[in-house]
């Protein structure tokens, strides 16, 4: 009697595990997806920018290389909405709600980011100048909004992969224009890449 | 005289530890629809109004419902006394493959 007990608790304990186990899979958004979709679009879109720029000049024939840079961008948009809208489809209550709130967070930042480069395009900036802000603030931006969300979840992967970003705009700054491009390329698309496999292995130890 | 630990019986047939494990597994305050558990859990639609009904009824799992009709919309969230009941579950089973004192 006794010993079927403990068979039954140790069936129970691995049954509790399992169903945990498959609840974690179905509503968490993977973090080595993201990383890596978003690693990719950071490596096309500024190489695009980078491999179209007149090298006579060091300034460009940026209407493509923007198209690159947009089109990259607004995919790997596409896969974060729509992998992050499936897995969470159901949850309700407080995660849900601050959710929302972290969306409306990137909504303000790049509400703003937009109209500052519509200000911009207008004002007497010289070319360089607004492409340097053009293509580095958007980093910089993603980077310090990971830090803060990474800081309130726990997340020290999140945060390092912020941390990371917002001083590869930096050094990108730094490196002034148009190097400051293959920069971001490397290391924005690559630290984004570098914490998409740090995730993986993590995901697949813990599996 | 037996010191064994005792086991919920509500949350003790195989499908309610299934939705108690489930519901857990959600941050505290979070709740899931009922397809979503549904689906988790590979049960009717029968079956689980069933058992939520035994768990809600025990106080365990709070259950909104929300419009009418085709749209209405069902969410199940395990209360504080519910989640504090499981997590004493688990310790009890754990505590039968290692009792205290036995190491």
């Amino acid at each position: 009697m006794e010993s079927e007990r403990i068979v039954d608790a140790e069936e129970r304990l691995t049954l509790i595990d399992g169903q945990r186990q498959r609840t974690e899979r179905a509503l968490m958004p993977s973090a080595a997806l993201l990383y890596g979709v978003w690693g990719a679009a950071y490596l096309v879109a500024y190489l695009g920018l980078w491999l179209v720029r007149d090298s006579e000049s060091g300034s460009a024939r940026f209407s493509t290389g923007y198209v690159v840079y947009g089109a990259s961008l607004v995919a790997a948009l596409l896969v974060t909405a729509l992998h992050v809208g499936r897995r969470v489809a159901g949850v309700h209550g407080e995660s849900a709600t601050a959710g929302r709130r972290y969306f409306l967070t990137w909504i303000a930042a790049f509400g703003g980011y937009g109209a500052l480069m519509g200000q911009l395009a207008s004002a007497d900036v010289p070319d360089d100048v607004r492409r340097l802000v053009a293509s580095l603030l958007p980093p910089l931006l993603v980077g310090v909004i990971c830090m803060a969300a990474a800081s309130s979840e726990g997340d020290p992967l999140l945060f390092r992969t912020g941390l990371w970003l917002a001083a590869a705009a930096g050094v990108a700054a730094l490196a002034g224009s148009p190097a400051h491009l293959l920069v971001m390329a490397v290391l924005g698309g690559g630290g984004l890449l570098m914490a998409a496999t740090v995730a993986l292995v993590s995901a697949r130890r813990s599996a | 005289m037996s010191s064994e630990p005792e086991l919920d019986p509500v949350i003790h047939p195989l499908t309610r530890l299934r939705i108690t494990t489930t519901l857990a597994a959600l941050p505290v305050g979070d709740g899931l629809s009922f397809n979503r558990l549904q689906e988790l859990l590979d049960l009717t639609a029968g079956n689980l109004t069933v058992h939520l009904r035994k768990l809600e009824e025990a106080g365990y799992v709070e259950v909104h419902r929300t419009g009418g009709g085709r749209s209405a919309r069902t969410t199940a969230t395990l209360t504080p006394v519910g989640r504090r009941t499981y997590d004493d579950y688990v310790e009890a089973l754990r505590s039968l493959l290692d009792p205290p004192g036995s190491a």
